[in-house]
């Protein structure tokens, strides 16, 4: 049996743990309330973006094939998969579930033949994938709220390229989503082709009802940059979506973190107890044993 | 109105990162890729992509405000001009301190990633550090002029 100092040594060190848990738990929930705002403040520019699109597709009939990031590649023979994680760790699964999600999925296609390249953004996945022995093609580091948009266009400006000249034939966006603080899972996007959703936004009877647009420099151009921008924002959403996720579940990781050392404080209070009742009563006994053996 | 001396449009200028700037307006000149536009009260309906540089705005209460844009969109439509910026900020807001070391910091990135010096802990984009450069000079341009 341990020994009263052993145990009440192990309590002070199991109580600094549970400040340390504690504290990281205040500052994610401070960032989450922070990375949550930032989501906010997309809204205006993709709602913007969505509506213009959805014009000027009204305006220029689209057809599956005169617009490259439209048009969906007959046969697949290279993909590009894009994980999001974290710089940091202490954040239960969060970063274990997107590595998963990602290799299963370049697992899956080597299995069919198919070649796929990673795009991994954060530390912890760059560093898993290493580990694991996956091929990264680019990786994103120290990504920060500030510089969230930048990356998110580095990203797009390498798979478009690619996309365009059909040196790859689909684009997979894994992260997690942000639900509620408590609440973040896994989700998995096919980024390119673009799917249908907005081509659908075309429709004869809108395109009767156009404005007459002036087009600096023309409709075609200004279609064909106006694309890449929608991948770019959804990109930004997903990386922000992301950062929210990870401080929710840095914060749910921590709460337990607290809540599991202040259960062992407990427990081992109540075997430091013990362990001090049993050498007084030890004490006794070889007191009154001596006592006995005097008096015999 | 007769004499135009009271006529306005409406401005909204939206980054991704969240509006900057909205409010009536006498005149907007935007970098377009074709060069500098400016659009007055009750313009023709256009949509223009613009290029990185500086925007200019005449406010309704007669003063000029200087934004540092990086490429993206106008579109005008109902007398209301909606500028989609990647970046957008306006000259007095620049940080210019923080600026130069964004253009240190991207040479010296771009640097590391020519003479392959790059270390084994870390990963540089050129196309990210070029986008970074870029906006980087183009704000402290723009905080200059003002």
């Amino acid at each position: 049996m341990a020994s009263f100092r052993d145990i009440r040594r192990r309590i002070t060190s199991v109580q600094n743990t549970e400040k340390i848990t504690k504290a990281m738990e205040m500052v994610a929930a401070a960032r989450l309330r922070r990375a949550q705002q930032r989501i906010e403040a997309t809204r205006p520019y993709a709602l913007n973006m969505l509506e213009f699109i959805g014009q000027l597709v009204r305006y220029i009939p689209v057809s599956g094939t005169e617009y490259p990031l439209l048009k969906t590649h007959k046969e697949v023979k290279k993909v590009t998969i894009i994980a999001l994680t974290a710089d940091r760790g202490l954040a239960g699964a969060f970063n274990a579930n997107i590595t998963r999600r990602a290799f299963e999925l370049v697992d899956s296609y080597k299995a069919q033949g198919i070649d796929s390249d990673l795009v991994i953004l954060g530390r912890k996945g760059f560093s898993t994938a290493r580990f694991q022995g996956y091929r990264v093609d680019k990786a994103y580091l120290d990504v920060t709220d500030r510089t969230a948009f930048l990356e998110a266009q580095a990203i797009t400006a390498g798979i478009i390229r690619r996309y365009t000249e059909e040196s790859i034939d689909r684009v997979h966006l894994v992260y997690n989503r942000f639900k509620s603080a408590m609440e973040q899972y896994v989700d998995e996007q096919v980024i390119l082709p673009i799917q249908e959703e907005l081509t659908s936004l075309y429709t004869p009877e809108g395109a009767s009802q156009h404005m007459d647009f002036m087009f600096e420099p023309s409709p075609e151009i200004v279609l064909s940059e106006l694309l890449p921008s929608y991948i770019e924002i959804s990109v930004y959403r997903a990386i922000l979506e992301s950062m929210a996720s990870e401080q929710g579940a840095r914060m749910t990781a921590m709460r337990a973190a607290s809540d599991a050392a202040g259960e062992m404080i407990d427990e081992l209070t109540l075997a430091m107890n013990r362990a001090r009742q049993y050498s007084i009563t030890q004490e006794i006994l070889e007191v009154v044993a001596g006592a006995d053996a005097l008096a015999g | 109105m007769a004499d135009g001396a009271n006529e306005y449009l409406r401005l909204e200028l939206v980054a991704p990162r969240g509006p900057v700037y909205e409010g009536d307006v006498e005149m907007v000149v935007v970098p377009a890729v074709t060069g500098e536009l400016g659009i007055l009260p009750h313009h023709a309906p256009l949509v223009a992509q613009l290029t990185i540089g500086r925007m200019r705005v005449l406010t309704a209460g007669g003063t000029w405000l200087s934004f540092a844009v990086a490429e993206g969109f106008a579109k005008v439509q109902f007398n209301k001009v909606i500028v989609l910026a990647d970046t957008a900020e306006e000259a007095s807001a620049i940080d210019v301190p923080r600026a130069e070391q964004g253009v240190e910091r991207a040479l010296r990135r771009l640097e590391m990633h020519r003479t392959g010096t790059v270390p084994e802990d870390d990963v540089v984009d050129p196309y990210r550090e070029q986008l970074a450069l870029k906006r980087a000079r183009n704000r402290i341009k723009v905080a200059q002029l003002g």
